[in-house]
């Protein structure tokens, strides 16, 4: 599904060129669950980015579904991300005036669905994401934990080949991120989501089904878990 | 495929989260629009209020003239009977006009009305002389209502005479302590007033005493207060008229039916006479829009300055605040174009309601003004707006404000999406 053959991503700094991957060959199987962890600086968010479609590879190929993503324009980039990519943010990406169930329905909105449809669609996520009891809560009513998850509700609403999260725990304390990956643990048993997940802790790392490390923009090692 | 939905849901959420800005916006927009359309609705009355008083005094509503290299209209008896069985007019009077000077001296003083020699020393100055009949002038001007000291003419006064204030003038030791109309003394002859006798020179020799009867004076751009008013009879004496007159006034019921009034008057066939309405006799007001139109655009584009400032600074502001949330909307799949259009909507309602509160506040301004006109010392002005200047400051306001949201908005919209997410709040 997610087929990356020696990326390297070098950022141009003028003087100085600081290369945050170094020649990466990373696949991702339909369904599975993969955890990224490595030190800070190692190149996990880069990685992420790129697999994403948010950022270009300096070299190298990504193909997601067959598709080489560098080809597309940046316009048909956005699309693809709306249409096949679900990201979660490490922090604070909830629009603080909707509410829960409207920043989850909002993709469903930029699709062109009606507020009916986005918004049915939009509980039956919460619900599988147990915060369907707090729909019409504002952000700043909800817990870091629940925030979290009407963050991964946003990121499902439109139902992604894959879902990306950029260490979605970090700004939560031990038992709200322990809800949180129980999450996306349930997401891939029940719907075969498959997702890649950054995090710094092992403890987490190891809910998912494969780890792989980073070090120096390199693969360390990979392990099954 | 529409993004249409979400754009509009994002715009007035965003809107209605910043509140108070919004008002303040919107405040500052409807102010804009006032400072648009206020100064032109204050020049407009106030030409109308110029133009009423010419038109008044001067012209009234149609206007016959001798066709040029003829000095008067004859059998004029005839044309007015004529045209006051049109429909739609009112009166008629008859004017004849000519130039004297007008002298003052010690001489003078106490010496009877009448046949005269000249009087070599004193004061004197060329003036504009009229001749009317009160009893039909009355109908037809408002002259004789602008009196403002001693009696205006009757038919039959012949040793009379009433002078504009300009040409009486004013004594020193009446006017101590006021200002007068453009801060000096008029000076004339020196401050004659009622009683006194005044020696009127014509222009084709005639001299005689006149006794002044009384004082007109307007303060609009009139020539009544320099013109020295005479009965028809006398100046029909002076000059050797008979049944003659220098112009004839046509006072209507509806100014605005002047055209069709004037196309009956053609179609009366009067010989060696040039007909003209209101509108085309006193073309000063429009003049004095157009002097005033150049101030009115210096005021106009500093408002102008002002909405586009205000409404740039606010959409940048709110988009720098909004960096990481943009970020994160085009990471999950908002289009820079859609992201745009989230901003330019914004611009929009701010344009289309401040607008529309310009508009309701002008309303009400403007029907307070014509229940309660503002009092001037030229008369009372109501402040009017057409339509042109009405809609297209609304109009204005719209663009302004979607010209002011556009290049933040741009830049804000091509923002790179991975520096965006960066942004820690
Ligand atoms: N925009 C950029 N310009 C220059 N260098 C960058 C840029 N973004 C990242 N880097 C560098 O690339 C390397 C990898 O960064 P990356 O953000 O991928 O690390 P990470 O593993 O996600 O770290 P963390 O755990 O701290 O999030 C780092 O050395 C970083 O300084
Ligand atoms: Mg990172």
């Amino acid at each position: 599904m997610i087929d990356l053959k020696d990326v390297w991503r070098i950022y141009d700094m003028g003087e100085v060129k600081v290369p945050a991957l170094q020649g990466i060959d990373f696949t991702v199987k339909k369904g599975e669950f993969v955890s990224v962890m490595g030190r800070s600086g190692s190149g996990k968010s880069t990685l992420l980015h790129i697999a994403g479609v948010l950022d270009r590879q300096t070299k190298g190929s990504v193909r997601i579904e067959g598709t080489n993503v560098l080809t597309l324009t940046e316009r048909q980039r956005t699309l693809f991300r709306l249409d096949k990519i679900g990201f979660v943010f490490q922090f604070y990406s909830l629009l603080p005036e909707l509410t829960a169930v409207e920043n989850v329905m909002l993709p469903q909105l930029i699709i062109g669905e009606t507020r009916e449809h986005a918004h049915k669609q939009a509980k039956k996520v919460m619900d599988l994401l147990e915060i369907g009891k707090r729909l019409n809560n504002y952000p700043h009513q909800l817990s870091g934990g629940e925030q979290q998850r009407v963050g991964i509700a946003r990121a499902l609403v439109n139902d992604p080949l894959i879902l990306f999260a950029d260490e979605p725990t970090a700004s939560l304390d031990t038992t709200s991120a322990k809800i949180v990956i129980e999450a996306f643990r349930k997401l891939h048993e029940e719907r075969g989501q498959t997702t890649i997940m950054i995090t710094h802790e092992e403890a987490l790392g190891r809910e998912a089904e494969r780890g792989v490390w980073l070090k120096d923009g390199k693969i360390e090692k990979e392990k099954r878990f | 495929m529409s993004g249409s939905r979400a754009v509009f849901f994002l715009a007035v959420r965003d809107l209605k989260r910043d509140r108070k800005i919004f008002g303040l916006v919107i405040f500052l927009l409807i102010f804009s629009y006032i400072n648009l359309t206020f100064f032109p609705a204050f020049l407009n009355g106030l030409s109308n209020t110029f133009q009423d008083e010419i038109v008044d005094t001067g012209t009234s509503h149609i206007l016959l003239q001798p066709a040029s290299g003829r000095e008067y209209l004859d059998s004029v008896k005839n044309i007015q009977q004529k045209i006051e069985l049109i429909p739609g007019v009112v009166a008629t009077s008859t004017h004849i006009g000519g130039s004297a000077s007008l002298a003052v001296d010690g001489a003078t003083a106490g010496k009877k009305p009448g046949p005269a020699t000249p009087v070599t020393s004193g004061l004197s100055l060329g003036a504009q002389v009229m001749g009317l009949t009160p009893s039909e002038d009355q109908y037809v001007t408002p002259i004789s209502q602008r009196i403002v000291s001693g009696d205006w003419l009757s038919d039959d006064d012949t040793d009379k005479v009433v002078l504009g204030l300009y040409i009486a003038g004013e004594r020193l030791e009446d006017k101590i302590g006021e200002t007068t109309l453009f801060g000096t003394l008029m000076e004339g002859l020196g401050g004659v007033q009622p009683g006194d006798v005044v020696q009127a020179t014509f222009t084709n020799g005639v001299v005689k005493n006149y006794k002044v009867k009384g004082i007109v004076h307007s303060e609009g751009f009139s020539f009544v207060s320099q013109t020295a008013y005479f009965t028809t009879k006398e100046l029909e004496d002076v000059y050797g008229l008979h049944d003659q007159a220098s112009s004839i006034l046509v006072r209507l019921n509806d100014p605005e039916n002047a055209d069709k009034v004037k196309t009956f008057i053609i179609g009366l066939g009067i010989k060696q006479a040039d007909i003209l309405t209101w509108k085309e006799a006193s073309n000063f007001a429009e003049g004095l829009s157009q002097t005033f139109g150049i101030v009115n655009v210096v005021t106009n584009i500093v408002g102008i300055v002002i909405v586009l400032a205000t409404v740039s600074i606010v959409i940048f502001i709110n988009t720098a605040r909004k960096k990481r949330i943009i970020g994160v909307l085009k990471a999950i799949g908002l289009r820079e174009s859609l992201v745009l259009r989230v901003f330019l909507v914004e611009s929009l309602i701010f344009g289309v309601i401040g607008s529309l509160g310009g508009m309701a506040i002008m309303g009400i301004l403007l029907s307070f003004f014509k229940a309660s006109p503002i009092v001037l010392p030229i008369g009372l002005l109501t402040p009017v707006v057409g339509p042109d200047i009405f809609f297209g400051s609304a109009f204005i306001i719209i663009f302004i404000s979607l010209f002011g949201g556009y290049f933040p908005s741009r830049l804000a919209s091509r923002a790179d999406i991975i520096d965006s997410l960066k942004v820690v709040e």
